[in-house]
């Protein structure tokens, strides 16, 4: 591990952090290009084992990063990387936050978030529907999605996580 | 001088209030047991839901605010919620809380699938719990829905934006670059009594 590595992390993953609007998928493709072709902190190859492996980790829908960095300079690399890359955007966002505390009052402050809500949710519904037809949709999936629906929404002291566990057991079955 | 949430909670009664402990330990429990994605769901589930911290609405507006700025919207909608909870501490807790779990599981599981001979049940596996999360995250759509059909145009502003993402599949930022000042301005002539 060199420190060159480290150095060379940080430049590349603070810019995405503060390009990925919409989440970490705007920015897939210029990771790609930096990891694998400017950096070579990864093989092609790799980059789509890493790709699938950072989404069926729990967390921010893409922990790329973390095994980008992982690959280029190990745990501290890891670290680093990930430092880089969600560092800026949140801080961005308390930054505004705050800014616009003083403001909490006013008329443009409050039209702004009443305004951006209703974006906000149909932005989650599209999500919704893009992620259920990337991931092959399907009778079976649908009826995992509607079933698990059902149950949080009726039983709210119901663990999430078995619910989940359970449309996971489901499909690895289907799959047997 | 106590903030909305602080006012609105203390009307609404008795619910343990955020400690900047169980606001980390919250977050931490989100961010690594959030497998499937969804993590939006998982934080109305216990902000809103179970813990009560956060009404339907103010979820909404922090929410809106989080998806449209750049990086994660789980992230910036915790550093959000944390900011309005507890200020900058709060913030920062639900960053590292949220964070820290994802960091290493992820690294474990690189490790674990490199030693895995057959991944299709894996794989299967994921899937599974992605269309699960995929059944918390309509729960979030619902009742969102619902909290911003209260304020004039919304149920039509986030009918348009969903049918323009998902429906058109134009991108993301001119679609909110659009939608959004449109939206705003609305609201503001709503709220200036128009």
């Amino acid at each position: 591990m060199r420190d060159g590595d480290l150095l060379a992390l940080i430049a590349v993953f603070v810019p995405f952090s503060l390009l990925s609007f919409g989440g970490g998928n705007v920015v897939i493709a210029g990771i790609q290009q930096e990891a694998v072709n400017v950096h070579q902190w990864v093989t092609a190859r790799q980059f789509i084992e890493l790709f699938a492996i950072s989404r069926a980790a729990p967390g921010p829908g893409s922990m790329l990063a973390t095994l980008v960095g992982w690959n280029a300079a190990g745990y501290v690399g890891a670290v680093v990387a990930t430092a880089a890359f969600f560092g800026p955007s949140s801080l961005l966002c308390l930054g505004l936050q705050r800014a616009g505390q003083a403001h909490r009052g006013k008329l443009w402050y409050r039209a702004i978030r009443e305004g951006l809500a209703p974006v906000g949710i149909g932005l989650t519904i599209a999500a919704v529907v893009i992620v259920f037809r990337l991931a092959g949709g399907g009778p079976l999936a649908l009826a995992i999605v509607v079933a698990a629906a059902a149950l949080f929404s009726s039983l709210p002291r119901l663990p999430t996580l078995l619910v989940l566990f359970a449309g996971g057991v489901v499909m690895a079955l289907a799959a047997l | 001088m106590p903030t909305p949430m602080q006012q609105r909670r203390a009307v609404a009664g008795d619910w343990p209030a955020p400690s900047l402990p169980r606001v980390f330990l919250t977050c931490l429990k989100i961010g690594s047991l959030s497998f499937g994605g969804g993590g939006s769901g998982w934080v109305h589930r216990e902000f809103v839901v179970r813990h009560r911290w956060v009404d339907d609405e103010a979820f909404a507006a922090n929410l809106g605010v989080s998806r449209i700025l750049p990086g994660p919207s789980t992230l910036n909608l915790l550093v959000c919620l944390g900011n309005d909870l507890l200020g900058t501490r709060g913030a920062l807790a639900c960053i590292v809380g949220y964070i820290i779990g994802p960091l290493h599981i992820v690294l474990l599981l690189w490790a674990a699938y490199s030693a895995l001979q057959d991944r299709t049940l894996f794989e299967a596996f994921n899937l599974g719990m992605a269309f699960a999360a995929i059944g918390l995250m309509l729960l979030v759509c619902w009742t969102g829905a619902r909290a911003v059909a209260r304020h004039g145009p919304g149920l039509w502003v986030a009918a348009a934006t969903a049918v323009a993402v998902a429906g058109l599949g134009l991108p993301l930022v001119p679609v909110v670059a659009v939608i959004g000042p449109v939206s705003v301005f609305l609201a503001a002539r709503r709220l200036r009594g128009a």
